[in-house]
């Protein structure tokens, strides 16, 4: 698992955000096997030039209040599956998660007595991925709170050995650190909220920043 | 006054001791307890070690602030939030009769006559007519003020739900509600929008409340969104997916707030990454009224972050400044 939920399984509520979509990676020889299984759940694939995307409607086995049922209705559960390499749009910059490499993290269900044990990238690699992402405030955000919790020598060098990842991860920082620092932006709110140093934060993308350029 | 009111009177002023409360109210130690004990069960008093406080919520805020605000006009509080009162009170939102109101609120016509002539009495309605009688509430009134926020019902606000998943909250409220909400969630994570206001909840989400006069229509919300980064790479996307703008209505917003160039090359760069978000037609419709407008910065909140050079055949088309991050658009497609 990759993307929001990974990030959710790593972090827990210090994640302070939720998310809905499921991002997979897996074994190219793997992926038809997952098909199958996820179509005999009723999950219908849409093959991308990506990889497989199973759309299926949300049907909850909880009460919903009769106010958000109209909502509810409209949820679509959605699981993306690709091979394990991160390609970026319009650029022959990648990541590649090694599928070896990984850590088994609980996802809390709702009532919390119960968790779903799912297997994760290491901490230090995601925040690599997230940093070479496009900045939008949820890229930005899951990037803050995974870097507040990783090691720093980890995350550089998960980004060096991947291709050349240090250039798109170069080519984000000046919005990383601007638009988290912008009073009024979002992702300045979002991380205030969850009670991010944004000072330290900088810093520490500072101290990534000047690695990678040596 | 009956005790209850008494109570809550003294404890809006300044919190007090139930011994104090004992000695200087003149009533029977048994009632006063009493009294205490249903304003607690009420969510109106509270207790912090020895002392009594108005409990913590909007509704125990305005019902101690009407209290205050009575004794100073001179009128017993205890008249003015009867249930019976209330409800009289609420039909004088306009012109009424008596008969009208007897039927409105299945009181008798003796209990409507006398309730609406002591609210004229004390000055909180007015009679626009003495045979028949009709009369009407005195909106100016500061007692009326509180009493219309104390009532006023919760459905003001808004709160959208974007499809898929966003991780916050955002409500567009009027003042008034605004201010109950303040008192009723501040336990929890809420941010005001423009002011750098902001709690902390300690985990879980935020609510990112946003004062308006009126709750925005969806196209309204679409060009408010679309002058920020969030709207722009996000927010506006999944609007557009839903499929229920009115896009003759949203260019004529667009003509009115002069934003014509930005919304078209906004649409016009979407349509380039997926045409299935917005049609040529449309597009076509906003680059034909978007001559004459000023050439504006979009975005000016990105502006330090430089150019990347793909602005240019926008740029020229739309007589706009382009500072925008295509990458987190397309992600924002494809994600959307």
């Amino acid at each position: 698992m990759i993307g929001g939920w990974a990030v959710r399984a790593q972090l827990g509520d210090e994640h302070y955000r939720y998310t809905l979509d499921v991002d997979g990676v897996a074994d190219k020889r793997e992926i038809s096997e997952i098909r199958e299984a996820l179509e005999g759940y009723g999950f219908v694939a849409n093959h991308l030039e990506w990889g497989i995307q199973f759309l299926k409607k949300y049907e909850p086995n909880v009460p919903v209040p009769e106010a958000l049922r109209e909502e509810v209705e409209k949820i679509q559960i959605r699981i993306e599956i690709s091979e394990p390499m991160i390609k970026e749009h319009s650029t022959p910059h990648f990541f590649e998660f090694r599928l070896t490499d990984f850590e088994i993290k609980g996802i809390s269900y709702h009532d919390g007595r119960e968790e779903a044990m799912v297997k994760v990238p290491p901490i230090e690699h995601m925040a690599a991925v997230k940093l070479g992402l496009p900045v939008d405030y949820k890229n930005n955000h899951d990037a803050a709170m995974l870097l507040q919790k990783s090691d720093l020598t980890m995350v550089i060098k998960a980004i060096l050995v991947n291709d050349d990842w240090k250039e798109m991860v170069l080519r984000r920082m000046p919005k990383l650190k601007g638009r988290i620092s912008q009073s009024g932006q979002l992702e300045n709110t979002l991380a205030l909220a969850a009670g991010l140093n944004i000072k330290e934060h900088v810093r520490r993308l500072d101290i990534i920043e000047k690695a990678l350029k040596k | 006054m009956d005790s209850r009111s008494a109570v809550m009177s003294v404890i809006a002023i300044k919190p007090q001791s139930m011994g104090e409360l004992l000695n200087r109210l003149p009533f029977a130690s048994s009632t006063i307890y009493e009294a205490v004990r249903n304003l607690e069960e009420k969510n109106l008093l509270r207790r912090e070690d020895e002392l009594i406080l108005v409990a913590d919520g909007f509704k125990a805020k305005k019902i101690a602030d009407i209290h205050i605000l009575s004794l100073s006009h001179g009128i017993d509080p205890e008249f003015i939030l009867k249930e019976s009162t209330l409800s009289i009170w609420k039909t004088l939102e306009v012109e009424r009769g008596y008969k009208d109101v007897k039927d409105l609120t299945g009181y008798s016509l003796v209990t409507v006559k006398n309730i609406i002539s002591r609210l004229v009495e004390i000055g909180l309605v007015i009679f626009m007519r003495k045979k028949p009688v009709i009369a009407v509430r005195k909106d100016d009134h500061p007692i009326n003020k509180e009493l219309q926020m104390l009532l006023s019902r919760e459905e003001n606000g808004e709160t959208y739900h974007y499809p898929g998943t966003i991780p916050f909250k955002e409500e567009f409220v009027t003042p008034d509600e605004l201010q109950k909400i303040l008192f009723d969630k501040i336990g929890e994570g809420i941010s005001v929008k423009n002011t750098g206001f902001l709690v902390k909840s300690g985990k879980g989400t935020v609510s990112i409340l946003e004062s308006t006069d009126k709750v925005p229509s969806l196209e309204e919300l679409f060009l408010k969104k679309l002058l920020t980064t969030e709207g722009i790479e996000d927010l506006c996307i999944k609007i557009l997916k839903t499929g229920e703008m009115d896009h003759d209505y949203l260019l004529k917003l667009s003509v009115e707030k002069k934003m014509v160039s930005i919304v078209g090359c906004y649409l016009n760069i979407l349509n380039d990454i997926d045409e299935e978000i917005i049609s040529d037609e449309v597009i076509e419709k906003f680059h034909g009224s978007s001559s004459g407008e000023k050439r504006r910065i979009f975005l000016k909140q990105e502006r330090s972050f430089g150019k990347s050079g793909w602005e240019n055949k926008y740029e020229k088309k739309w007589n706009v400044d382009i500072y925008l991050d295509l990458d987190a658009i397309k992600h924002g497609v494809r994600s959307a």
